[in-house]
C-alpha cells in the first residue's frame, strides 16, 4: 500500500486583547501555534 | 484519501455551527496553571473561573478564512470584569455550564493577565483546518 500523506493540519490563532477601565488597551497579545507571537510591545 | 478543502470548510464549521448549522460553542477563562500548554488529554481547564462577570458564556462564532474558503472557526467574545482575577488559561467548549461539555481547545497563556474590576478581557479563538 502506497505511503500516504495527511493532509489536513490543525492550527491555533489566539488574540486577547486587555481594556482597563478608560478603555485604554494595556495588553494585546496574539499566540499562534501555541507561540506568542506578537505582544502589546510588537513582534516577539 | 485525501480531505478536500471543502471537506475542511465543513469540518471547521461544525466547530461552531455543528452540522446542522445551529450549535452554539462556548468560551471560558481560568486561573489554573497545572498543565503546561499542549496538554491534550484534558477535559476541562485547570481552574474555571465561575464569578467576577469572567464565566462562560456564548461565544459569537464565526467561519472565517485562513487559507482556503472557511476554513477557520472563530470563537470571540468580550467579558467585562466586576471582580480581580489572574487569568492564565481560556478554553472552547460544547456545553454552557461551567466545567461541562467537551473541550475543544484550551491555551494556557504564556504570560497570566492580571484582570481587575472595570477592564474588558477580549478572547478571539481560531481554530484552522487547512
Amino acid at each position: 500500500m502506497p505511503e500516504t500523506k495527511d493532509k489536513m493540519k490543525q492550527k491555533e490563532i489566539i488574540g486577547v486583547i486587555i481594556r482597563n477601565e478608560k478603555g485604554e488597551i494595556v495588553v494585546d497579545d496574539i499566540y499562534e501555534n501555541g507561540k506568542l507571537t506578537s505582544t502589546s510591545g510588537g513582534k516577539k | 484519501m485525501s480531505v478536500m478543502n471543502q471537506g475542511l470548510e465543513k469540518m471547521a464549521k461544525s466547530f461552531g455551527f455543528g452540522l446542522s448549522g445551529a450549535t452554539a460553542r462556548y468560551v471560558a477563562l481560568g486561573i489554573g496553571t497545572t498543565n503546561a500548554d499542549g496538554t491534550d488529554t484534558l477535559t476541562n481547564l485547570d481552574s474555571e473561573i465561575i464569578d467576577s462577570g469572567l464565566d462562560r458564556v456564548a461565544a459569537t462564532i464565526t467561519s472565517e478564512t485562513t487559507t482556503t474558503t472557511g476554513d477557520t472557526m472563530q470563537a470571540y467574545y468580550q467579558w467585562t470584569a466586576t471582580g480581580s482575577k489572574t487569568v492564565s488559561e481560556a478554553g472552547v467548549f460544547s456545553g454552557a455550564a461551567a466545567n461541562d461539555g467537551t473541550m475543544l481547545a484550551r491555551k494556557r497563556f504564556a504570560s497570566t493577565y492580571a484582570v481587575q474590576s472595570g477592564y474588558t478581557f477580549t478572547l478571539t479563538y481560531k481554530i484552522v483546518l487547512a
